[in-house]
Protein backbone atom coordinates (compact mmCIF):
# COMPACT_ATOMS: atom_id res chain seq x y z
CA UNK A 1 0.00 0.00 0.00
CA UNK A 2 2.66 2.42 1.20
CA UNK A 3 4.84 1.64 -2.02
CA UNK A 4 2.29 2.02 -4.55
CA UNK A 5 1.64 5.19 -2.72
CA UNK A 6 5.09 6.23 -3.30
CA UNK A 7 5.54 4.92 -6.86
CA UNK A 8 2.45 7.08 -7.92
CA UNK A 9 4.05 10.12 -6.49
CA UNK A 10 7.64 9.32 -8.20
CA UNK A 11 5.62 8.55 -11.37
CA UNK A 12 3.63 11.95 -11.15
CA UNK A 13 7.14 13.69 -10.16
CA UNK A 14 8.57 12.44 -13.47
CA UNK A 15 5.87 13.79 -15.27
CA UNK A 16 6.21 17.29 -13.60
CA UNK A 17 9.71 17.15 -14.05
CA UNK A 18 10.14 16.53 -18.00
CA UNK A 19 8.58 19.36 -19.04
CA UNK A 20 9.69 22.31 -20.79
CA UNK A 21 9.34 25.68 -19.60
CA UNK A 22 7.71 28.65 -20.97
CA UNK A 23 11.05 30.58 -21.43
CA UNK A 24 12.60 27.57 -22.98
CA UNK A 25 9.63 26.62 -25.78
CA UNK A 26 9.60 30.32 -26.57
CA UNK A 27 13.93 30.69 -26.94
CA UNK A 28 13.21 27.72 -29.58
CA UNK A 29 10.59 29.11 -31.25
CA UNK A 30 12.17 32.22 -32.11
CA UNK A 31 15.55 30.93 -32.86
CA UNK A 32 13.74 28.65 -35.00
CA UNK A 33 12.09 31.87 -37.09
CA UNK A 34 14.85 34.17 -37.45
CA UNK A 35 16.95 30.55 -38.57
CA UNK A 36 14.48 30.29 -41.52
CA UNK A 37 14.05 33.89 -41.80
CA UNK A 38 18.54 34.23 -42.06
CA UNK A 39 18.24 31.14 -44.47
CA UNK A 40 15.72 32.34 -46.63
CA UNK A 41 17.48 35.67 -47.17
CA UNK A 42 20.55 34.39 -48.06
CA UNK A 43 22.91 34.11 -45.07
CA UNK A 44 25.98 32.16 -44.36
CA UNK A 45 24.99 29.50 -42.65
CA UNK A 46 27.70 30.32 -39.73
CA UNK A 47 25.70 33.56 -39.31
CA UNK A 48 22.84 31.73 -38.58
CA UNK A 49 23.82 29.19 -36.56
CA UNK A 50 25.82 32.04 -34.75
CA UNK A 51 22.06 34.26 -34.33
CA UNK A 52 20.39 31.10 -33.38
CA UNK A 53 22.32 29.59 -30.94
CA UNK A 54 22.84 33.24 -29.32
CA UNK A 55 18.56 33.27 -28.62
CA UNK A 56 19.04 29.81 -27.40
CA UNK A 57 21.69 30.58 -25.13
CA UNK A 58 19.03 32.30 -23.30
CA UNK A 59 17.23 29.46 -21.77
CA UNK A 60 19.84 26.71 -21.19
CA UNK A 61 23.19 25.80 -21.26
CA UNK A 62 23.03 22.90 -23.52
CA UNK A 63 21.94 23.69 -27.25
CA UNK A 64 23.15 23.58 -30.29
CA UNK A 65 22.17 24.67 -34.26
CA UNK A 66 22.92 22.89 -37.44
CA UNK A 67 22.11 24.98 -40.52
CA UNK A 68 22.50 23.39 -44.32
CA UNK A 69 22.13 25.63 -46.97
CA UNK A 70 18.48 24.18 -47.50
CA UNK A 71 17.47 23.87 -44.18
CA UNK A 72 18.12 23.87 -40.35
CA UNK A 73 17.64 22.09 -37.20
CA UNK A 74 17.48 23.43 -33.73
CA UNK A 75 17.59 21.94 -30.07
CA UNK A 76 17.99 22.31 -27.13
CA UNK A 77 17.54 20.41 -23.45
CA UNK A 78 15.28 22.09 -20.93
CA UNK A 79 16.76 22.62 -17.18
CA UNK A 80 14.86 19.71 -16.81
CA UNK A 81 16.54 17.23 -18.57
CA UNK A 82 13.91 17.14 -22.00
CA UNK A 83 15.55 17.26 -24.79
CA UNK A 84 13.67 19.66 -27.62
CA UNK A 85 14.13 19.90 -31.24
CA UNK A 86 12.51 21.60 -34.35
CA UNK A 87 13.70 20.92 -37.86
CA UNK A 88 12.85 23.16 -40.68
CA UNK A 89 13.15 22.98 -45.02
CA UNK A 90 13.50 26.23 -46.71
CA UNK A 91 12.31 25.84 -50.39
CA UNK A 92 12.61 29.36 -51.23
CA UNK A 93 15.41 31.18 -51.34
CA UNK A 94 16.30 34.46 -52.60
CA UNK A 95 18.79 37.29 -51.33
CA UNK A 96 17.72 40.09 -48.98
CA UNK A 97 20.24 42.22 -46.89
CA UNK A 98 18.18 44.19 -45.23
CA UNK A 99 16.27 41.28 -43.17
CA UNK A 100 19.69 39.93 -42.82
CA UNK A 101 20.77 42.95 -40.90
CA UNK A 102 17.24 43.33 -39.05
CA UNK A 103 17.40 40.13 -37.78
CA UNK A 104 20.92 40.47 -36.76
CA UNK A 105 19.94 43.54 -35.10
CA UNK A 106 16.50 41.79 -32.97
CA UNK A 107 18.99 39.31 -31.76
CA UNK A 108 21.35 41.73 -30.49
CA UNK A 109 18.77 43.76 -28.77
CA UNK A 110 17.59 40.05 -27.46
CA UNK A 111 20.65 39.14 -26.02
CA UNK A 112 21.30 42.57 -24.48
CA UNK A 113 18.15 42.09 -22.74
CA UNK A 114 16.51 45.37 -24.64
CA UNK A 115 13.37 43.31 -25.43
CA UNK A 116 11.63 40.10 -24.56
CA UNK A 117 10.61 37.21 -26.90
CA UNK A 118 7.26 38.41 -27.37
CA UNK A 119 8.92 41.81 -29.06
CA UNK A 120 10.87 39.75 -30.70
CA UNK A 121 8.83 37.60 -32.15
CA UNK A 122 6.69 40.55 -33.55
CA UNK A 123 9.66 42.09 -34.70
CA UNK A 124 10.34 38.66 -36.72
CA UNK A 125 7.08 39.10 -37.97
CA UNK A 126 7.22 42.50 -38.96
CA UNK A 127 10.52 42.14 -41.08
CA UNK A 128 9.68 40.67 -43.85
CA UNK A 129 8.67 43.53 -45.71
CA UNK A 130 10.19 44.89 -48.37
CA UNK A 131 11.89 48.05 -47.57
CA UNK A 132 11.91 49.27 -51.05
CA UNK A 133 8.71 50.12 -53.31
CA UNK A 134 8.57 47.73 -56.45
CA UNK A 135 8.10 51.56 -58.57
CA UNK A 136 11.68 51.80 -57.25
CA UNK A 137 13.06 48.48 -57.73
CA UNK A 138 12.07 48.32 -61.42
CA UNK A 139 13.40 51.69 -61.80
CA UNK A 140 16.74 50.99 -60.25
CA UNK A 141 16.97 47.86 -62.51
CA UNK A 142 16.77 49.93 -65.93
CA UNK A 143 19.82 52.12 -64.26
CA UNK A 144 21.53 48.78 -63.55
CA UNK A 145 21.39 47.16 -67.18
CA UNK A 146 22.69 50.92 -68.28
CA UNK A 147 25.34 51.85 -65.95
CA UNK A 148 26.50 48.01 -66.42
CA UNK A 149 26.81 48.37 -69.90
CA UNK A 150 28.93 51.57 -69.28
CA UNK A 151 31.36 49.77 -66.69
CA UNK A 152 32.41 47.49 -69.31
CA UNK A 153 33.62 49.88 -71.70
CA UNK A 154 30.34 50.37 -73.80
CA UNK A 155 29.72 53.45 -74.90
CA UNK A 156 26.40 55.70 -74.86
CA UNK A 157 24.71 53.71 -77.27
CA UNK A 158 25.26 50.29 -75.73
CA UNK A 159 24.06 51.82 -71.87
CA UNK A 160 20.66 52.49 -73.98
CA UNK A 161 21.04 49.52 -75.72
CA UNK A 162 21.21 47.57 -72.03
CA UNK A 163 18.48 50.26 -70.27
CA UNK A 164 15.94 49.39 -73.29
CA UNK A 165 16.89 45.62 -72.76
CA UNK A 166 16.18 46.03 -68.81
CA UNK A 167 12.71 47.22 -69.77
CA UNK A 168 12.26 43.25 -71.16
CA UNK A 169 13.95 41.56 -68.13
CA UNK A 170 12.00 43.76 -65.76
CA UNK A 171 8.51 42.28 -67.45
CA UNK A 172 9.33 38.75 -67.86
CA UNK A 173 11.14 38.75 -63.91
CA UNK A 174 7.92 40.43 -62.93
CA UNK A 175 6.16 37.22 -64.94
CA UNK A 176 8.04 34.54 -63.43
CA UNK A 177 8.14 35.42 -59.73
CA UNK A 178 4.10 35.87 -59.76
CA UNK A 179 3.70 31.63 -61.15
CA UNK A 180 6.77 30.95 -59.08
CA UNK A 181 8.80 29.64 -61.40
CA UNK A 182 11.87 27.57 -61.39
CA UNK A 183 14.78 29.49 -61.01
CA UNK A 184 16.30 27.73 -64.13
CA UNK A 185 13.38 28.48 -66.03
CA UNK A 186 13.61 31.97 -65.51
CA UNK A 187 17.17 32.20 -66.30
CA UNK A 188 16.64 30.29 -69.35
CA UNK A 189 13.79 32.48 -70.92
CA UNK A 190 15.97 35.30 -69.73
CA UNK A 191 18.76 34.14 -71.64
CA UNK A 192 16.03 33.76 -74.41
CA UNK A 193 15.07 37.11 -74.05
CA UNK A 194 18.24 39.12 -73.95
CA UNK A 195 19.67 37.41 -77.40
CA UNK A 196 16.19 38.42 -79.30
CA UNK A 197 16.05 41.75 -77.83
CA UNK A 198 19.35 43.09 -78.44
CA UNK A 199 19.54 41.20 -81.67
CA UNK A 200 16.50 43.19 -82.50
CA UNK A 201 17.95 46.44 -81.16
CA UNK A 202 21.12 46.47 -83.45
CA UNK A 203 19.62 45.23 -86.27
CA UNK A 204 16.72 48.28 -86.21
CA UNK A 205 17.69 50.68 -83.41
CA UNK A 206 20.63 51.73 -82.83
CA UNK A 207 23.15 49.90 -85.17
CA UNK A 208 26.09 51.60 -83.71
CA UNK A 209 25.31 49.64 -80.45
CA UNK A 210 27.80 46.09 -79.22
CA UNK A 211 25.64 43.48 -78.75
CA UNK A 212 27.88 41.65 -75.96
CA UNK A 213 28.40 44.89 -73.84
CA UNK A 214 24.31 45.10 -73.88
CA UNK A 215 23.90 41.94 -73.12
CA UNK A 216 26.54 41.79 -70.57
CA UNK A 217 24.87 44.53 -68.56
CA UNK A 218 21.79 43.21 -68.61
CA UNK A 219 22.36 39.80 -67.67
CA UNK A 220 24.59 41.31 -64.71
CA UNK A 221 20.69 41.41 -63.24
CA UNK A 222 20.49 37.82 -62.93
CA UNK A 223 23.98 36.53 -62.44
CA UNK A 224 24.54 34.65 -59.43
CA UNK A 225 27.59 36.70 -58.37
CA UNK A 226 25.95 36.90 -54.44
CA UNK A 227 25.84 32.76 -53.84
CA UNK A 228 29.22 33.27 -55.20
CA UNK A 229 30.10 35.05 -52.50
CA UNK A 230 28.11 33.53 -49.56
CA UNK A 231 29.38 30.35 -51.14
CA UNK A 232 33.23 31.13 -50.65
CA UNK A 233 32.42 32.53 -46.87
CA UNK A 234 30.83 29.29 -46.06
CA UNK A 235 33.55 26.92 -46.91
CA UNK A 236 36.07 29.18 -45.30
CA UNK A 237 34.13 28.77 -42.19
CA UNK A 238 34.01 24.79 -42.32
CA UNK A 239 30.63 24.70 -43.97
CA UNK A 240 31.99 22.73 -46.41
CA UNK A 241 27.70 21.00 -47.50
CA UNK A 242 26.45 24.68 -47.42
CA UNK A 243 29.46 26.11 -49.34
CA UNK A 244 29.18 23.47 -51.96
CA UNK A 245 25.31 24.04 -52.28
CA UNK A 246 25.57 27.24 -53.18
CA UNK A 247 28.30 26.74 -55.45
CA UNK A 248 26.03 24.51 -57.50
CA UNK A 249 23.12 26.97 -57.32
CA UNK A 250 25.36 29.69 -58.76
CA UNK A 251 26.91 26.89 -61.76
CA UNK A 252 23.65 26.20 -62.85
CA UNK A 253 22.79 29.58 -62.97
CA UNK A 254 25.41 30.70 -65.09
CA UNK A 255 25.06 27.52 -66.97
CA UNK A 256 20.78 28.39 -67.26
CA UNK A 257 22.11 32.14 -68.55
CA UNK A 258 24.05 31.01 -71.13
CA UNK A 259 22.25 28.03 -72.90
CA UNK A 260 19.73 30.63 -72.89
CA UNK A 261 21.46 33.41 -75.12
CA UNK A 262 23.17 30.63 -76.58
CA UNK A 263 20.02 29.11 -77.96
CA UNK A 264 18.90 32.41 -78.72
CA UNK A 265 21.81 33.83 -81.05
CA UNK A 266 21.94 30.00 -82.53
CA UNK A 267 17.76 30.55 -83.18
CA UNK A 268 18.73 34.11 -84.52
CA UNK A 269 21.75 33.83 -86.60
CA UNK A 270 21.03 30.24 -88.18
CA UNK A 271 17.48 29.73 -88.54
CA UNK A 272 15.70 32.63 -88.91
CA UNK A 273 18.04 35.00 -91.15
CA UNK B 1 48.28 59.42 -68.60
CA UNK B 2 46.39 60.35 -71.65
CA UNK B 3 43.44 62.18 -71.23
CA UNK B 4 41.61 59.92 -73.49
CA UNK B 5 42.29 56.96 -70.34
CA UNK B 6 41.51 59.78 -67.62
CA UNK B 7 37.64 60.52 -69.02
CA UNK B 8 37.19 57.03 -69.46
CA UNK B 9 38.47 56.24 -65.90
CA UNK B 10 36.21 58.76 -64.30
CA UNK B 11 33.14 57.81 -66.72
CA UNK B 12 33.37 54.19 -65.60
CA UNK B 13 34.26 54.65 -61.63
CA UNK B 14 30.74 57.03 -61.72
CA UNK B 15 29.18 54.15 -63.93
CA UNK B 16 30.25 51.61 -61.00
CA UNK B 17 29.44 53.86 -58.14
CA UNK B 18 25.59 54.13 -59.68
CA UNK B 19 25.77 50.32 -60.35
CA UNK B 20 26.81 49.58 -57.43
CA UNK B 21 24.35 51.97 -55.24
CA UNK B 22 21.17 50.33 -57.73
CA UNK B 23 21.92 47.04 -57.22
CA UNK B 24 22.24 47.04 -53.65
CA UNK B 25 18.80 48.58 -53.51
CA UNK B 26 17.97 45.75 -55.84
CA UNK B 27 19.07 43.38 -53.07
CA UNK B 28 17.46 44.95 -50.38
CA UNK B 29 20.63 46.61 -48.40
CA UNK B 30 19.84 48.36 -45.75
CA UNK B 31 19.42 52.19 -46.34
CA UNK B 32 22.68 53.33 -44.42
CA UNK B 33 25.11 51.05 -46.12
CA UNK B 34 23.82 51.89 -49.62
CA UNK B 35 26.25 55.35 -50.22
CA UNK B 36 29.11 53.43 -48.55
CA UNK B 37 28.79 50.05 -50.70
CA UNK B 38 28.51 51.98 -53.54
CA UNK B 39 31.87 54.05 -53.09
CA UNK B 40 33.42 50.91 -51.84
CA UNK B 41 32.34 48.70 -55.54
CA UNK B 42 33.22 52.28 -57.45
CA UNK B 43 37.25 52.88 -55.76
CA UNK B 44 37.93 49.16 -56.45
CA UNK B 45 36.53 49.20 -60.42
CA UNK B 46 38.51 52.25 -60.24
CA UNK B 47 41.75 51.00 -58.66
CA UNK B 48 41.34 47.90 -60.78
CA UNK B 49 41.46 50.25 -64.26
CA UNK B 50 44.85 51.92 -62.97
CA UNK B 51 46.71 48.89 -62.43
CA UNK B 52 45.32 46.80 -65.46
CA UNK B 53 48.17 48.22 -67.52
CA UNK B 54 50.94 47.40 -65.48
CA UNK B 55 49.88 44.40 -63.73
CA UNK B 56 49.03 40.97 -64.44
CA UNK B 57 45.05 40.33 -64.10
CA UNK B 58 45.43 38.14 -61.97
CA UNK B 59 47.40 40.22 -59.02
CA UNK B 60 45.17 42.87 -60.27
CA UNK B 61 42.18 41.06 -59.17
CA UNK B 62 43.47 39.74 -56.31
CA UNK B 63 44.52 43.05 -54.93
CA UNK B 64 41.50 44.61 -55.67
CA UNK B 65 39.25 42.53 -53.83
CA UNK B 66 41.69 42.21 -51.06
CA UNK B 67 41.02 46.34 -50.97
CA UNK B 68 37.51 45.51 -51.10
CA UNK B 69 36.78 43.10 -48.70
CA UNK B 70 38.85 45.22 -46.03
CA UNK B 71 37.14 48.11 -46.37
CA UNK B 72 33.75 46.15 -45.70
CA UNK B 73 35.26 44.20 -43.17
CA UNK B 74 35.90 47.86 -41.40
CA UNK B 75 32.97 49.65 -42.74
CA UNK B 76 30.84 47.14 -41.54
CA UNK B 77 32.17 46.98 -38.10
CA UNK B 78 31.72 50.84 -37.98
CA UNK B 79 28.20 50.80 -38.60
CA UNK B 80 27.20 47.32 -37.01
CA UNK B 81 25.66 45.60 -39.44
CA UNK B 82 26.67 41.92 -40.70
CA UNK B 83 29.59 41.89 -43.28
CA UNK B 84 27.47 40.76 -45.79
CA UNK B 85 25.42 43.20 -46.39
CA UNK B 86 28.56 45.49 -47.65
CA UNK B 87 30.52 42.36 -49.04
CA UNK B 88 27.91 41.38 -51.64
CA UNK B 89 27.31 44.93 -53.14
CA UNK B 90 30.85 45.36 -53.68
CA UNK B 91 32.09 42.76 -55.41
CA UNK B 92 29.49 43.06 -58.36
CA UNK B 93 31.13 45.37 -60.46
CA UNK B 94 34.43 42.52 -60.47
CA UNK B 95 32.89 39.63 -61.04
CA UNK B 96 33.37 38.09 -63.96
CA UNK B 97 29.87 37.11 -64.97
CA UNK B 98 30.40 38.74 -68.62
CA UNK B 99 33.41 36.77 -69.38
CA UNK B 100 31.69 33.95 -68.24
CA UNK B 101 29.19 34.77 -70.71
CA UNK B 102 31.31 35.43 -73.30
CA UNK B 103 33.14 32.36 -73.44
CA UNK B 104 29.73 30.69 -73.59
CA UNK B 105 28.85 32.86 -76.36
CA UNK B 106 31.82 31.87 -78.09
CA UNK B 107 31.39 28.01 -77.43
CA UNK B 108 28.07 28.17 -79.55
CA UNK B 109 29.43 30.17 -82.58
CA UNK B 110 32.79 27.52 -82.57
CA UNK B 111 35.35 29.95 -81.84
CA UNK B 112 37.52 27.32 -79.15
CA UNK B 113 40.30 29.50 -78.81
CA UNK B 114 38.60 32.43 -77.92
CA UNK B 115 36.11 29.88 -75.34
CA UNK B 116 39.37 28.53 -73.96
CA UNK B 117 40.83 32.45 -73.68
CA UNK B 118 37.47 33.40 -71.83
CA UNK B 119 36.70 30.65 -69.97
CA UNK B 120 40.24 30.25 -68.29
CA UNK B 121 39.92 34.31 -67.58
CA UNK B 122 36.46 33.43 -66.01
CA UNK B 123 38.15 30.92 -63.80
CA UNK B 124 40.62 32.73 -62.12
CA UNK B 125 38.98 36.04 -61.68
CA UNK B 126 36.41 34.13 -59.71
CA UNK B 127 39.22 32.43 -57.78
CA UNK B 128 40.99 35.34 -57.01
CA UNK B 129 38.44 37.20 -55.90
CA UNK B 130 37.63 34.27 -53.57
CA UNK B 131 41.66 34.26 -52.01
CA UNK B 132 41.00 37.70 -51.51
CA UNK B 133 37.89 37.69 -49.63
CA UNK B 134 39.49 34.43 -47.59
CA UNK B 135 42.61 36.45 -46.87
CA UNK B 136 40.82 39.37 -45.23
CA UNK B 137 38.61 36.89 -43.41
CA UNK B 138 41.00 34.68 -42.05
CA UNK B 139 43.18 37.94 -40.75
CA UNK B 140 39.40 39.29 -38.75
CA UNK B 141 39.09 35.67 -37.47
CA UNK B 142 42.46 35.79 -36.27
CA UNK B 143 42.11 39.13 -34.79
CA UNK B 144 38.63 38.47 -32.56
CA UNK B 145 40.18 34.99 -31.71
CA UNK B 146 43.02 36.46 -30.21
CA UNK B 147 41.00 39.34 -28.40
CA UNK B 148 38.60 36.78 -27.10
CA UNK B 149 40.76 34.02 -25.81
CA UNK B 150 42.88 37.41 -24.55
CA UNK B 151 40.00 38.63 -22.98
CA UNK B 152 39.42 34.91 -21.51
CA UNK B 153 42.82 34.73 -19.82
CA UNK B 154 42.21 37.94 -18.39
CA UNK B 155 39.15 37.00 -16.74
CA UNK B 156 41.53 33.87 -15.21
CA UNK B 157 44.30 35.70 -13.86
CA UNK B 158 41.83 38.62 -11.95
CA UNK B 159 38.95 36.60 -10.65
CA UNK B 160 40.69 33.19 -10.75
CA UNK B 161 37.77 31.85 -13.34
CA UNK B 162 36.35 32.95 -16.24
CA UNK B 163 32.64 33.50 -16.83
CA UNK B 164 30.70 30.55 -18.86
CA UNK B 165 32.24 29.90 -22.80
CA UNK B 166 29.83 28.84 -24.85
CA UNK B 167 30.30 27.86 -28.35
CA UNK B 168 28.06 31.23 -29.07
CA UNK B 169 29.29 34.82 -30.07
CA UNK B 170 30.39 36.76 -27.49
CA UNK B 171 28.17 39.29 -28.07
CA UNK B 172 26.83 40.77 -24.84
CA UNK B 173 30.99 42.39 -24.83
CA UNK B 174 30.89 43.37 -28.39
CA UNK B 175 33.59 41.09 -29.22
CA UNK B 176 32.41 39.81 -32.85
CA UNK B 177 30.58 41.61 -35.50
Amino acid sequence: MVLEKENQLLTKEKTIVLQASKQEQEALNTAVKAGVLMISAGAEAYRCEDTTKSILSLAGNEYDSFVLGTGLIVSLRSQSGLPLSISRRVKSRGINLNVIDAVNQIARDLVDGKINFEEANQRLTDVDHPRYSSKIKILCTFIMTASFSLLLSGNFFDALGGFLNGFLLVSWRYFATKYHFRPFTLQVVAGLLMAAGSTFLTRYLLPQADIHYMIGGSLMLLFPGTSFTTAIRDSLQGDFVSGLTRIAEALLAALGLSIGVGLGFYFLNHVLS
Amino acid sequence: MDINFLFTLIIQTLAAFIGVYVTSIMVDAPKRTLFVSGLIGALGWGAYLLMRTSLSEALNVYLCSLGIAFAAQVVARVLKTPVTTILIPGFYALVPGVTLYRSLYFLIINDMENFNKYISLAGLTSGMIALGILTIDSFFNAMTRIQKINHINKQKREHGHADFVTDAPDWKNKKEI
